[in-house]
């Protein structure tokens, strides 16, 4: 942080971090938090403090101030780059640019698949033939010949017609969404959906109602609502939803959204290389693949990779092809990616091994909490949810791991409600039981030191 | 439009989403006193919203106290 920002924060002594006391840096991080909610920061707390609303940059200085304050406490954990290969065992450089080792809980990277000697060896070659960047867009000519195979082997292994590539996973849920729904459509999804589904919906301008997380009924309700009303309805959801720990029900979603004539999206981010038999998430696990009408998924969890799909009808692929704005206008994810992904899905589908894992350190770990006497529900998806729901404490509990050799991001407001704090703490294949145990050490530690047990 | 008892359809809607019997619900009952949560309360008013044949702006919502804040704010939509 520099002396000009400096005094610009609002937390009183923030010039001589060293200086804070306790309470201060409580004080501070619960600031912090607040301020990730753009709407309060620059709606109030911006005009609060004087921001000049004629620079459209002036609040970036201010943010800048408070983030730079953040960071002088040497607790706060966004932002600090891994310097090591992906795996359960990462070296990470702090703020201060000192290199540390720890046991890694926030990758999505379930299977090990972005290290894994075999997705690697299938690019090599890819490398020479198809350069790095693809170039343009894939409407246009940044489709190759490994994303035509890519988007046929998604579409053969998920069973639909057809398959389509996004630069994303955010991309290919928001932006279907918003090519799909109109302004006289609905679209229904479930309260805890990811941004990109909440995204995707606004822009479409239809009519958005939102339901109880995984509660049938409330889906129900909305269902009655939108067969009354003019235009067509969309209801998406999550396959896994990491943050709750549960897999969408399915086997109850379909038969309302058919017998209220709506078209179903299932976005399966969290579900792929975690659930069905294959690996190919919840509509799978469920046997109901064929009666999802849109199965969308990323390649930057189990796969190891990045980009995102759709897998659906020929008339909806075709339809999104030349519609959806982020295929026309962002240019497609690298070719020689595609590749990694053809293999990293041959990998999830044949080595079972590896998912076998996944599950083994999944319930150790949450029979391990449950051992502590820390109430667990039953854990449905890659990553066991800790639920601490004092929202002040997580930043320096999540600092005193860091400091132990554990890195787990805290889950505040607003990616969850207030007061709901948790850690998400995703698991991975490679994880080893001296690991496991190790963190379950240092948990019990710190959940007595907060008096959270 | 104008003579829309806005409290009642709001007891109305709310016993039908949370299967609870709201009937004590007044213009000055806090919207914190109900025991419904955010999510509910963004089903409760969509549904006000179909009934009525209004969109209230999200923007509109945060910062309602009481039922009569809510009533407030869909008699300006209406």
């Amino acid at each position: 942080m520099s002396k000009d920002t400096a005094g610009e924060s609002p937390a009183g002594a923030v010039g001589a971090p060293d200086a804070l006391t306790p309470e201060a840096e409580q004080e501070l991080f619960a600031l912090g938090l607040r301020l990730l909610n753009k709407d309060y920061f620059v709606g109030e707390y911006c005009p609060q403090n004087g921001v000049d609303a004629k620079d459209p940059f002036a609040k970036a200085r201010l943010f800048d101030g408070i983030i730079g304050s953040l960071k002088g406490t040497g607790r706060f954990l966004f932002g600090m780059p891994i310097v090591s290969k992906p795996g359960p065992r990462v070296t990470v450089e702090d703020h201060e640019g000192r290199r540390r080792e720890l046991t890694m809980f926030a990758s999505n990277d379930y299977l090990g698949l972005s290290a894994d000697p075999r997705t690697h060896e299938a690019i090599r070659g890819a490398l020479d033939e198809y350069g790095i960047g693809a170039g343009s867009s894939r409407v246009n000519v940044g489709y190759s010949g490994i994303h035509r195979a890519l988007e046929a082997k998604l579409a053969d292994r998920w069973g639909k017609q057809a398959a389509l590539l996004f630069p994303t996973g955010f991309d290919a849920v928001s932006s279907t969404i918003a090519a799909l729904a109109g302004p006289n459509d609905r679209v229904i999804i479930d309260a805890s959906s990811h941004a990109c589904i909440i995204d995707g919906a606004r822009r479409s301008g239809a009519t958005v109602r939102l339901f109880k997380h995984n509660d049938p009924e409330r889906l129900e309700m909305q269902l009655q609502r939108a067969a009354e009303a003019e235009g067509g309805t969309l209801v998406v959801v999550e396959g896994a939803y990491s943050m709750d720990g549960d897999i969408a029900r399915l086997d109850a979603i379909v038969p309302l959204c058919k017998k209220y004539g709506a078209r179903l999206m299932v976005d399966e981010a969290h579900a792929i290389g975690v659930r069905g038999a294959k690996g190919h998430g919840v509509a799978e696990h469920f046997g109901l693949s064929d009666e999802v009408d849109i199965i969308a998924g990323t390649f930057s969890k189990s796969l190891g990779a990045t980009g995102g799909f759709v897998a659906s009808s020929r008339e909806v692929v075709t339809y999104l092809n030349y519609l959806s704005t982020r295929i026309v206008f962002s240019a497609a994810f690298p070719p020689i990616l595609a590749r990694a992904v053809s293999r990293a899905i041959d990998i999830m589908e044949e080595d079972e091994a590896l998912r076998g894992r996944l599950w083994d350190n999944i319930r150790y770990f949450a029979d391990g909490f449950r051992k502590m006497g820390v109430d667990m529900p039953e854990v449905q998806v890659g990553a066991v949810p800790l639920r601490i729901h004092r929202d002040e404490i997580m930043v320096t509990f999540a600092g005193d791991l860091f400091d132990a050799g554990v890195f787990a991001y805290p889950v505040v407001y607003p990616t969850v409600p207030l007061g709901k704090s948790m850690f998400r703490l995703a698991m991975q294949s490679g994880h080893t039981r001296a690991h496991l145990d190790h963190a379950l050490e240092v948990f019990r530690g710190l959940l007595g030191k907060y008096g959270v047990l | 439009m104008a003579n829309v008892d806005v409290v009642a359809l709001f007891k109305r809607v709310a016993s039908e989403v949370e299967r609870k019997d709201f009937s004590n619900i007044t213009r000055d009952t806090r919207v914190t006193d109900l025991g419904v949560d955010s999510v509910t309360m963004m089903e409760i008013v969509g549904m006000m919203e179909d009934e009525l044949g209004i969109q209230i702006p999200d923007t509109k919502l945060s910062g309602l106290q009481t039922v009569g804040d809510i009533e407030r704010v869909v008699l300006e939509r209406l």
